[in-house]
């Protein structure tokens, strides 16, 4: 098990110990549709298929957080739509994330995380999401973007 | 689980209170902005943090709380109190207003918070020019109210940091010494002890 910690060597503050076994593989796109930030050092251009990002259902397993307010416009459908760029037209995303067993999908961004010491993100963010198979199971979810941070 | 193995010892819910300008947010906040920092952030605002500090080596977790603007309208509600077992009382150095209402403060969470509650005085903005409160002032108040005493400065970190370390080490003394049992923070906060129901957590507020 590896440590998350800020991005910027003036701050290293540390952010949570990743538990390998809930990192999971989301459409690249998700930078985007959340505005993550990006490490300062990472190449844009080069744009993997899929970015890892760290699901933490309980908010006190983060060493250090910051937690924004709920977002305004948090609908997923909203946030495909003010991303969607002019070549991808009218692709939407779905997320869908296998944590504990299940899988769900999410439906809301519900708040941002930043650095706790500098302030500096988002990193991740709140999510509510859905149970895939039941389709009415809710619940919140915590998702570290591991390419805004240092692991 | 995440929910089953806990990875600290004790956790403390801790209130920032005081007149809106006295620089409660930037307590909490550095409003620096740059590409890093974009201003939607900024704008949507900060709900809550949560630091990590070692008391005697043992791992507290600290969340941290904004009155976020209420005290304007002195519409803080009983829930903000609720479960608290840290208050930060803040003034500004700069402004004699801030500094007369402190007793008003002390008034309301004394009658708000709970009996156990721990509470400290800060005198914020402590590197400006233009105080008009004095070092002693404080110390003074401090000491008819009986609550420490801590000047200190949102530029400088080290110093915003002491603050939050030192709430932490005191509630942790009084843990220890069995006058404020974790018990009674985890009846007034359920949620946050009670393990695998993570659904409503971040919505607390």
């Amino acid at each position: 098990m590896s440590k998350a910690v800020c991005a910027f060597k003036t701050c290293s503050c540390k952010i949570i110990t990743i538990n390998d076994s809930n990192v999971v593989n989301l459409p690249h796109h998700a930078i985007e549709t959340f505005h993550l930030m990006r490490k300062g050092t990472q190449d844009a251009a080069s744009n993997p298929e899929n970015s890892d990002f760290l699901i933490v259902g309980d908010v006190w397993d983060f060493d250090n957080i910051g937690v924004s307010k709920d977002i305004p416009s948090s609908d997923i459908t909203e946030l495909n739509k003010e991303s969607a760029t002019v070549t991808e037209g009218s692709t939407t995303y779905t997320y869908e994330i296998n944590y504990e067993g299940k899988t769900w999908t999410v439906t809301k961004c519900v708040k941002y995380l930043i650095c706790a010491d500098c302030d500096k993100g988002p990193i991740g963010m709140i999510c509510e999401v859905i149970n895939k198979d039941t389709a009415s199971d809710k619940r919140l979810l915590h998702l570290l973007s591991l390419e805004s941070v240092t692991h | 689980m995440s929910g089953n193995n806990k990875n600290y010892d004790s956790i403390m819910k801790i209130l920032l209170i005081g007149d809106s300008g006295v620089g409660k947010s930037c307590l909490l906040v550095r409003f620096v902005e740059d590409k890093f920092s974009p201003s939607f952030i900024t704008t949507i605002g900060i709900d809550f943090k949560i630091k990590t500090v070692d008391i005697n080596g043992k791992k507290v977790k600290l969340q941290l709380w904004d009155t976020a603007g209420q005290e304007r309208f002195r519409t803080i509600t009983t829930a903000y109190y609720r479960g608290a077992m840290g208050i930060i009382l803040v003034y500004d150095v700069t402004d004699e207003r801030t500094f007369t209402n402190v007793n008003q403060w002390f008034k309301t969470v004394s009658d708000h918070a709970n009996d156990d509650a721990q509470l400290l005085l800060v005198g914020n903005k402590s590197d400006m020019d233009t105080r008009v409160v004095s070092y002693e002032q404080g110390e003074s108040l401090a000491k008819e109210l009986g609550l420490p005493f801590i000047e200190a400065s949102a530029k400088d970190d080290t110093n915003v940091n002491d603050i939050f370390f030192t709430l932490a080490k005191l509630i942790q003394e009084k843990i220890d010494n069995n006058k404020m049992s974790d018990g009674g923070a985890q009846d007034s906060n359920v949620n946050i002890k009670s393990g695998n129901d993570t659904g409503s957590k971040s919505n607390c507020c």
